[in-house]
């Protein structure tokens, strides 16, 4: 009790502030003061996980925004949002041919907000492919891949390819009349692959048709395999961004 | 942060042992300058130069043999000043405050300050440089031009997901997602369409061979476009929007050439259409090869692609004169771009039934089963 005098003090004269944030609770979780301070902004950075992505300061330049126009922290703040609507999308839908497309009717019409659910994932996936398409283009118009950056680069390539085969693989899963006939003309792009086509087409449709097998797989693509490989590459990318030395900027 | 380790020369050393804690403040920051910490990171590092050693700092010729061998890439030598307000302040609030933290911790927060932590790796060391000759002017502008990321860039992250969110939420509630009849393998609906990231690829497929279309051409220009940072090396025009003075002419001139050309060859595969002509031809002339699915499919096709790049090449040539590789990429690079925007809305919007050419308002557009 002797203990909690302090703070009950506080509480008492109304000092709601100082009681909320000198307690040992609260400093057990944020171990420094509020960052007004050059060392509380720089211990903050490196306290911080979320935060510790970034460097203590910057260039000046890099913070303009007609520079970035935010764009990959925009890709990267979509793909957050993916996840978090996806996987309450997947607490409703079942990958199999016989419900998905009642599960996605129940979702429109029974589910709670199950309409704006799936319309939010639909359209930051829509975003998403935009966003990270005009990072590329910001990227290059402002020479930012150039050495030492070259590397970088390239795994914003993977990362292009792979947004792009995240959209792709989630189209598939409403299984109307849109989602296969898209896959349909996907599939058989793919398999005009020279030499190899048929192998090709018969793995990404787990057969000779689009059905059960093929939903199955485009789902675990979807949901698992390529999330977890977009995040390897995200992990890689902005850990050379840092390495590199933040952004480009003028020398 | 690579400054972690061995060859940090803000380490503690034994003979900071019993100084107070201004007078260590003092040696961290003549170290630091002395060190050239506090410049923008090192690109000898970066093209992988070992940082120095713990113990033996190279020599002056070396570190200056170093920068010349990462040739163009290297920034000019600056270092931190001594005396700039920011490290002088933080170094103080670093040991004023200091109570709270380990000896790492400390050390690494009198780095980051002093320094900025914009970088990655550590600065290769100048051998015994004082702190006074390391000071240069453009040092302290470097210096200067640092801000804290909390709360400049965390602000701006913020406010921008805050935007994002709140721009998915309103689309969200206003836009409905289609959901279609159930799939039915059996009714092939007319037409049927890919995503529109796709169309792009599903447009050339009207054009030439699948294997063309759908894996060699996307596979080609991804390669290519991935080959660009290995080819255009030279860092002058980094960070600046289009960069060389001849740039953004240049991207002008592709989008108005590409859209104008890759236009004008849609419609003559629509109205004239390359099989129908070599059928003619070929009929005409008697030579049946000339109707082939290798001349139609891949071989006319392809030099349909690569003729107008040539010829845009040679425009470019001729009239821009382009200094160097950075031109050549964006005259590349912006014809891909244009490519795959009009090619896009060429196919979401001006193909229907049929995949045939309309206007977005006929009634052709709309999709039958
Ligand atoms: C999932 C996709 C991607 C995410 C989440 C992402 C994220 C980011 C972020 C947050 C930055 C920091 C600067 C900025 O916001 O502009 C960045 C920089 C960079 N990105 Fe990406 N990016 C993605 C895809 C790409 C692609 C497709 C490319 C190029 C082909 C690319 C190449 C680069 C390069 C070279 C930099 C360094 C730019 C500089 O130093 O100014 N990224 N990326």
């Amino acid at each position: 009790m002797q203990e909690m005098r302090p703070f009950l003090d506080d509480l008492r004269h109304g000092n709601i502030r100082r009681a909320l944030t000198e307690n040992r609770v609260f400093k057990s979780v944020f171990r420094t003061g509020y960052p007004s301070t050059p060392r509380n902004q720089a211990l903050i950075m490196f306290n911080n996980v979320f935060l510790h992505l970034h460097p203590v300061r910057i260039r000046r330049e890099s913070l303009k925004v007609t520079y970035t126009f935010c764009l990959g922290g925009l890709s990267f703040f979509m793909f957050l949002l993916l996840t978090v609507t996806g996987v309450l999308l997947m607490f409703y839908y079942r990958p199999a041919t016989a419900v998905a497309y009642s599960d996605m009717k129940d979702l429109e019409t029974v589910v709670t907000f199950g309409m704006l659910l799936r319309n939010m994932h639909r359209y930051a996936a829509h975003a998403m492919v935009i966003l990270v398409f005009l990072h590329m283009v910001r990227v290059f118009y402002t020479g930012a891949y150039k050495p030492p950056r070259e590397f970088n680069w390239v795994v914003g390539v993977i990362l292009l390819t792979l947004t792009f085969l995240l959209s792709f693989t989630g189209y598939l899963l409403p299984w109307d009349q849109l989602a296969i006939w898209a896959v349909t003309v996907g599939t058989n792009m793919a398999g005009a692959t020279p030499i190899i086509g048929e192998q090709v087409k018969f793995a990404i449709v787990g057969g000779y048709e689009i059905g059960d097998n093929t939903l199955i797989r485009w789902y675990v693509l979807h949901v698992i395999a390529l999330p977890l490989l977009t995040a390897l590459f995200m992990t890689v990318h902005f850990w050379r961004i840092r390495k590199d030395g933040g952004i480009a900027g003028p020398l | 942060m690579a400054t972690d380790g061995n060859g940090n020369p803000l380490q503690r050393t034994s003979d900071m042992e019993g100084m107070s804690a201004a007078d260590r403040a003092r040696m961290y920051k003549e170290r630091a300058a002395a060190a050239g910490l506090g410049r923008a990171p090192s690109a000898a590092e970066a093209n992988g130069g070992a940082p120095a050693p713990p113990a033996a700092r190279p020599a002056p010729e070396a570190a200056a043999a170093r920068n010349a061998r990462s040739g163009e890439t290297a920034r000019p030598a600056s270092a931190a000043p001594a005396g700039t307000d920011g490290a002088g302040a933080g170094a103080r609030t670093a040991e004023s405050g200091a109570g709270a933290l380990t000896p790492e911790q400390r050390q690494r927060l009198t780095a980051a300050v002093q320094r900025g932590g914009a970088g990655g790796a550590p600065a290769p060391a100048a051998a015994g440089g004082t702190a006074a000759a390391a000071a240069s002017s453009p040092a302290a502008e470097q210096q200067q031009r640092l801000v804290y990321v909390w709360p400049h860039l965390v602000t701006i992250e913020f406010m921008a997901s805050v935007l994002a969110l709140l721009s998915m939420i309103v689309i969200g509630l206003v836009l409905q997602s289609p959901l279609e009849g159930h799939a039915n393998p059996d009714r092939t609906p007319n037409p049927s369409k890919a995503p529109w990231y796709f169309l792009n690829l599903q447009e050339l497929l009207l054009h030439m061979h699948p294997a063309l279309a759908g894996v060699i051409v996307p596979s080609a220009a991804l390669a290519l476009i991935a080959t660009i940072p290995y080819i255009d090396r030279n860092t002058r025009d980094v960070g600046k929007w289009f960069g060389t003075p001849k740039s953004a002419p240049i991207a002008w001139f592709t989008t108005w050439y590409t859209t104008v050309v890759l236009i004008a060859l849609i419609f003559f595969d629509e109205w004239v259409g390359v099989k129908p002509l070599m059928k003619r031809i070929a009929d005409a002339t008697g030579i049946t090869f000339l109707n082939s699915t290798f001349m139609t499919d891949i071989f006319i096709p392809t030099a349909l692609m690569m003729a107008p790049m040539f010829i845009l090449a040679l425009l470019v040539q001729r009239i821009y004169k382009p200094d160097g590789a950075r031109d050549w990429m964006v005259c590349l690079f912006t014809g891909f771009f244009v490519v795959f925007i009009v090619l896009t809305i060429v196919g979401t919007f001006f193909r229907g039934q049929g995949m045939h050419l309309y206007w977005p308002w006929d009634p052709r557009m709309t999709r039958i089963e």
